[in-house]
């Protein structure tokens, strides 16, 4: 199968300072769209809900016109932290927040699982010794 | 009716077509790019600047949240806001994703293979179009079929009925 071969963004996004300004442009533009969906998401399961909510409905809640809540929902482009909790509100909720770590490189990852190895080994040898030996086993790696 | 297999000789075969594959988790919705969007996607279109990375920086998000089956916006009337369109004439199947913000307003011609699988094949920004069947936007249109027709000859993007036979997880808004 043939890919698109997309250079991944977040790896190693801390490497450059600053960081690209096309990437900040990039997680902006991903957080607004994810609430995005969020948002959409909730709307959708509160029309199938008990009060079978309609924009009309939103609408009245927040006195703006079908129209615009119709713009709205549409495309997240202008949408601020204020903006989408109003929204949110009028579909019965509020906000959270997640947190997501940047990947970490596989070679940088492949270097830590293999620290964490030798460092496991060295606990596990350092454990079988007689505490005499131990000493002189520390004294051994104190130049480091 | 064309199928990942089809799109996948075709991508082998011409070097023009490519899986819109960002990594991660697995793909809910399909995406395939054409060659000219990919350079655009991965800054290296002849001559972008640095706006225009930013840019297009935005538009990979928002195909991104395609691949990843997010909620989107299906336009049903003609002054509503969306994220994707079907175009007039509605036989053609020519869909745009459109990426409103930040100015420059962005559009991205393609057409459903599949439900769920999309082909996105001629990148704009929105004022190289023209207004609605302006000599640009008509030229345009003609580009794109003459693009269809090279990739995949006599094979059709698929039609029904608007938006749930395209999409999944399609939402519009009267």
């Amino acid at each position: 199968m043939t890919t698109s071969a997309m250079p991944d963004i977040l790896t190693n996004i801390l490497d450059e300072e600053p960081i690209p300004s096309e990437k900040i442009v990039y997680l902006q533009a991903r957080a607004k769209l994810r609430l995005h969906d969020l948002i959409l998401r909730r709307f959708a399961t509160a029309e199938d809900g008990p009060d079978q909510l309609d924009q009309s409905q939103i609408a009245r809640r927040l006195g703006l016109s079908r129209a615009r809540i119709s713009q709205l929902l549409g495309v997240p482009g202008n949408w601020t932290i204020e903006s989408a909790t109003k929204l949110a509100a009028a579909i019965g909720g509020e906000i959270d927040f997640g947190w997501i770590p940047f990947p970490i490189p596989q070679d940088r990852n492949a270097a830590d699982s293999l620290a964490a190895h030798v460092a496991t080994g060295q606990q596990r040898r350092e454990s079988r010794l007689p505490s005499s030996s131990k000493k002189s086993q520390d004294k051994s790696i104190l130049p480091l | 009716m064309l199928t990942v297999a089809d799109l996948d000789r075709v991508s082998t075969v011409t070097g023009q077509l490519h899986r819109f594959d960002p990594g991660g988790l697995p793909a809910r919705r399909t995406l395939y790019i054409s060659e000219q969007l990919r350079l655009l996607l991965t800054k290296q279109a002849t001559g972008m600047n640095q706006k225009q990375i930013e840019r297009w920086s935005v538009a990979r998000a928002v195909l991104e949240q395609f691949v990843d089956g997010k909620w989107m916006t299906v336009k049903s009337k003609p002054k509503s806001r969306a994220e994707l369109a079907i175009l007039c004439p509605h036989s053609d199947e020519i869909w745009e994703i459109r990426d409103v913000k930040p100015r420059p307003s962005l559009r991205i011609l393609g057409s459903f293979a599949q439900k769920d699988l999309f082909v996105a094949l001629a990148p704009y920004e929105r004022s190289e179009l023209g207004a609605k069947e302006s000599i640009e936007w008509t030229r345009a249109l003609q580009q794109y079929k003459t693009q269809w027709i090279w990739l995949f000859g006599q094979e059709r993007p698929i039609s029904g009925s608007f938006p749930d036979d395209y999409l999944s997880n399609a939402r519009h808004l009267d």
